[in-house]
């Protein structure tokens, strides 16, 4: 209830303790309707088509019920696991162009427990992607980069570094984003920015391999197995260290859109459980800069 | 015993019936070839008596199967009878790993043909040794600039034709292979490599290079590719794969172990494919190989 108030008067109650005090603090920066707040730029989406505007309540709702399950967190740690009660949870910015399967698979992970992670805002190139617009339904705040070149405002990529910096984002996943990251980016997130791509890199990858094309690209060459991979981004497409694969067998029959369909299976599976490694903390750097995950069942155990 | 005696006397008659293996096969060599005599002397490479008998030994042996054969087929398996025995070229540059995995394939039945010949960059490397000690002749392809005598691509095309070579089979064979080549046997060369293509391949990647990038990468995932050979390294269509994982501690030693066991595996599918005309091609140009216990079964 304290914290509720503080939200909605936009001011501290005195009389709260200080550990209490920085929650709330963080909680006002997380309270979605309130952007004023934290001087975010106007371009963080307003154009969402849902009842975003119109239901405030269900957003205060909302917003309460996370800072009561932060809360709980916070005083009950005895009963949650203890690894993950130690380690704070993280703050996740994901980028996308398109649908967002990824986005929606890995969102639903941090609701479930599975990822000990929080998305705290949707990055995207198109406004009006279906990955926008379930951000916009779940209250995730939207910011559309880069702008159109015909806009007159111009939101620069260090504008983007600050945005996602005030949010207090520690790792930003690229979903199915077709723009290059900004070097500024890379700078201001190095070994925090996380790619997937549908084919086992490095074949497949690069300039033009995107979406369908890399499964067309696959079938074609004959190859007789693809699978998505998951690696860490720097200035180039698709070429970072690579931290993740699966593999799915190509048949002789397969058309582009079947084995699409079944490689983005292995996608949301891989993708959540490399987000719950990256939030746990199971990264780890072999010694030749090769990432490895740490098992969570055996943690002698890399993979 | 007819057969050695033909050998011997270098005449072309023979009352031999089976003459799906060339008349005189060794001795027809000689003649038929338009390079000059330092040619047969560079292919018997060790006393030409010695190679002569062994040789006649396998082609007696050959000569019997075929015999065999032609009387028997009732007792054979149906499907292959009817199929010819292929003649097969193995190019190596070095120990011939997968050349002697597959000849003794051809050995036990599990291939359909007959290694022929081997061509080796090097006359002393590994599969050398191991074919001329097999009584497979031997063609050294590229000579070394400064060596006297040079065979030119077009005379390796000869002199595999006088083989009756049906297929080529690179097996480590470091060169690029001639244009003339290529194009004298279009969809019969076949190449394997230590990764999945197209990852790891092409000029520089070859041997203990391609596992160390491999790992350096850190992809998850390797495993040898056979592809048809066109006139780059390794761009042909691929026709199998097979795939092994990479282990957060792997070296490069244990990686290329863990490939090569699946390479010998794999060739020998293939091979045993090939000869039994298994190999169709999709529409769009990508070979498939029809399985052999459900010829609708495309893989």
């Amino acid at each position: 209830m304290e914290i509720q108030n503080v939200i909605l008067r936009g001011s501290f109650n005195p009389t709260v303790s200080s550990v209490q005090t920085r929650k709330a603090r963080l909680f006002t920066k997380l309270a979605v309707p309130f952007l004023s707040e934290i001087g975010f730029p106007k371009w963080v989406s307003m154009k969402c088509d849902c009842s975003f505007h119109s239901d405030t309540k269900r957003n205060l709702q909302r917003c309460r019920n996370r800072a009561q399950k932060a809360e709980c967190k916070g005083i009950s740690d005895v009963e949650e696991d203890k690894p993950k009660a130690k380690i704070r949870r993280k703050n996740l910015a994901v980028f996308v162009s398109g649908g967002g399967s990824n986005f929606r698979s890995i969102h639903e992970a941090t609701l479930n427990g599975s990822v000990h992670g929080d998305i705290v805002v949707l990055v995207t190139n198109k406004h009006d992607c279906g990955g926008a617009e379930y951000a916009c339904c779940k209250g995730i705040p939207v910011i559309v980069f880069p702008t159109r070149k015909d806009k007159e405002d111009v939101f620069s990529a260090e504008d983007l570094v600050i945005a996602l910096k005030s949010l207090k984002v520690d790792f930003i996943l690229l979903a199915g984003y077709l723009k290059l990251i900004p070097a500024a980016l890379i700078r201001a997130y190095p070994k925090a920015i996380l790619n997937i791509h549908p084919s086992l890199l490095p074949a497949f990858g690069g300039k033009g391999y995107y979406g369908m094309k890399v499964h067309k690209a696959v079938i074609a060459s004959g190859a007789r197995y693809s699978g998505p991979t998951i690696h860490y981004v720097d200035e180039q497409y698709d070429t970072g260290c690579i931290l993740a694969q699966r593999v799915v067998p190509v048949l002789a029959k397969d058309t582009a859109e079947e084995l699409a369909a079944r490689v983005l299976h292995e996608e949301h599976k891989l993708y959540v459980e490399v987000s719950a490694a990256l939030c746990e903390e199971r990264i780890t750097w072999r010694e030749d800069g090769v990432p490895l995950i740490q098992s969570k069942e055996n943690p002698n155990n890399y993979r | 015993m007819e057969t050695q005696a033909v050998a011997l006397r270098p005449s072309l008659h023979s009352s031999v019936p089976c003459i799906q293996i060339p008349e005189n096969h060794l001795v027809s060599v000689l003649p038929k070839i338009r390079t000059p005599t330092r040619l047969s002397l560079r292919i018997h490479y060790s006393s030409s008596h010695t190679l002569l008998s062994k040789r006649n030994i396998q082609c007696r042996n050959s000569v019997e199967i075929m015999d065999r054969q032609g009387v028997s087929d009732v007792e054979e398996e149906k499907p292959k009878p009817k199929l010819r025995r292929k003649n097969l070229a193995v190019f190596v540059s070095g120990g011939g790993s997968n050349f002697r995995s597959i000849y003794e394939a051809t050995l036990n039945g599990s291939v359909h043909g007959d290694v022929v010949v081997l061509v080796a960059s090097k006359h002393d490397c590994g599969g050398a040794e191991y074919a001329r000690d097999k009584g497979i002749p031997v063609v050294v392809f590229p000579r070394r600039k400064d060596g006297q005598d040079v065979l030119s691509a077009e005379d390796l095309v000869i002199t595999l034709r006088s083989y009756k070579v049906d297929f080529i089979l690179l097996a480590g064979y470091l060169k690029l292979i001639p244009v003339q080549l290529v194009q004298a046997y279009p969809k019969s060369i076949l190449n394997i490599h230590p990764s999945l293509l197209p990852a790891f391949g092409g000029k520089g990647y070859y041997g203990m290079k391609v596992h160390k990038a491999v790992i350096a990468s850190g992809a998850r995932y390797s495993g040898p590719t056979i592809h048809y050979v066109d006139e780059q390294y390794d761009t042909g269509r691929i026709l199998a794969q097979r795939v092994v994982p990479v282990l957060a501690n792997d070296t490069a030693e244990e990686l290329a172990a863990r490939v090569l066991h699946e390479e010998h595996k794999l060739y020998i599918e293939v091979v045993a494919a090939l000869c039994e005309e298994r190999i169709t091609w999709r529409e769009d140009g990508v070979p498939l190989i029809r399985s052999k216990e459900d010829p609708n079964d495309l893989f």
